[in-house]
């Protein structure tokens, strides 16, 4: 069994951020809009630009994963399923599919996907294996939906898979903690950001005086 | 939104059963002796072997998919996180990996997979675009994991989902009920079997005359 030393390793790792996005997380959002509680979300988001600050200052990968919704990928699946087929959230140049309280640097991919999890026809397996990175760590929102469904796709395709539970968010507290729960017995590794922020500090300092 | 009636019709619908194999299902097998309650699995076989049967009466299509286990599929990512406890499960030509009280018609096609989802890497898509299906009727074991899983994945390549409360099974009633709330929250349609059957019966023009 892999140690988080390993689980983490900035060159064989990388942090997929998912749909940290305004439709997602703001109160002036689609979800916030549409009656969903929001604040789990918007308090998430300085645990996360901490843990992204560690990631760049350690070399970990940072890929962003932006849902973007538009009539050429809303098949009758996807949008007959809901009450309203008419409410959208995440449309093509609109503010609310911008990123809330983060953004990607020029050297950080951006893979934008249409459904829910991040694997599901989009680039996003080519850049890991580019990137030879055999770990991923997942976070964002929300918990129980975009999160839980990328989590469980990247294991399914052989990613070892550490979900972090202070940078994710769902609109209702026993979803996010069911799922977490899910995560830890069938599919992978959960911990804070801070049991992952200490262990690249510390393999970092093995490493200087190495 | 599509309601139940348009979501089981015959030609276009199919229900996938999911690991319900003896390693799942049965006290002895794998996860009842590494201490997990396999009693709700017992239990929802008789609401899904007359779902079974109602379906094969209406016309309605069948697949089995099957776990398998093997060295050749047995990642490092795959096998890690399990230290050993579970190693034994449906491995290939076992008892274990058998079906259990249900069993696939010599028409019915029968789908081997060796993660959760059904859809990772096997013939599920094909065989599911070869036979014009649109709906999946989701049942079997366990609830929160493979038919969960699969349910995911089949709602995010276009099928439209019908998730069996009563035909389903998790080693936790908490656990259950949360993959019901994900399912019809954000993924489709859940349902019991007499709900599914009665939608059935309402279709005489499609039964067989």
């Amino acid at each position: 069994m892999r140690s988080l030393t390993e689980l983490v390793a900035p060159s064989k790792t990388a942090i997929l951020v998912v749909d940290v996005q305004n439709d997602f997380c703001e109160p002036a959002g689609a979800a916030g809009k549409g009656g969903k509680d929001t604040a789990a979300a918007k308090a998430m988001i300085p645990v996360l630009q901490r843990f992204l600050a560690a990631a760049r200052e350690h070399g970990t990968n940072v890929i962003f994963i932006q849902t973007i919704h538009e009539p050429s990928t809303d098949s009758d699946a996807w949008v007959g399923r809901r009450a309203n087929p008419d409410a959208k959230n995440c449309l093509k140049g609109t503010w609310g599919a911008e990123f809330t309280g983060i953004a990607p640097r020029e050297s950080e991919p951006v893979v934008i996907k249409h459904r829910y999890s991040a694997f599901v026809n989009t680039r996003l397996d080519s850049v890991l294996r580019t990137l030879k990175v055999e770990n991923i760590i997942v976070l964002g929102v929300a918990t129980n939906v975009c999160v839980e469904s990328t989590a469980r796709h990247g294991f399914m395709l052989d990613y070892h898979t550490v979900f972090v539970s202070d940078c994710s968010a769902a609109y209702d507290q026993a979803a996010h903690d069911m799922t977490l729960r899910t995560h830890q017995k069938h599919f992978g590794h959960v911990v804070t950001s801070k049991d992952i922020i200490d262990t690249w500090a510390a393999t970092h300092s093995v490493a200087a005086t190495a | 939104m599509r309601t139940l009636p348009e979501l089981i019709l015959p030609p276009k619908s199919a229900v996938i059963v999911v690991d319900v194999q003896n390693d799942f299902c049965r006290a002895e097998g794998a996860l009842g002796k590494a201490g997990e309650a396999t009693a709700a699995a017992l239990e929802m076989i008789p609401n899904l072997q007359r779902l079974l049967t109602a379906a094969r009466t209406a016309g309605t299509a069948v697949i089995f998919v099957r776990t398998i286990h093997e060295s050749v599929t047995d990642s490092a990512a795959w096998t890690w996180r399990m230290a050993g406890n579970v190693g034994g499960c449906c491995r290939k030509n076992t008892w274990g990996a058998e079906f259990t009280e249900v069993a696939p018609l010599p028409d019915e096609p029968v789908v081997i997979k060796h993660r959760y989802s059904a859809f990772i890497n096997t013939r599920l898509d094909s065989v599911l675009r070869t036979l014009k299906i649109e709906n999946l009727i989701m049942t079997g074991v366990s609830t929160n994991v493979c038919v969960e899983s699969t349910a995911r994945h089949g709602y995010m390549l276009d099928y439209n989902i019908v998730f069996m409360s009563d035909c389903t099974a998790a080693f936790s009633t908490a656990e259950h009920e949360m993959a019901l709330y994900n399912m019809r929250t954000h993924f489709g349609v859940v349902a019991t079997a007499d709900e599914v059957i009665a939608a059935w019966d309402a279709v005489p023009a499609l039964a067989p005359a």
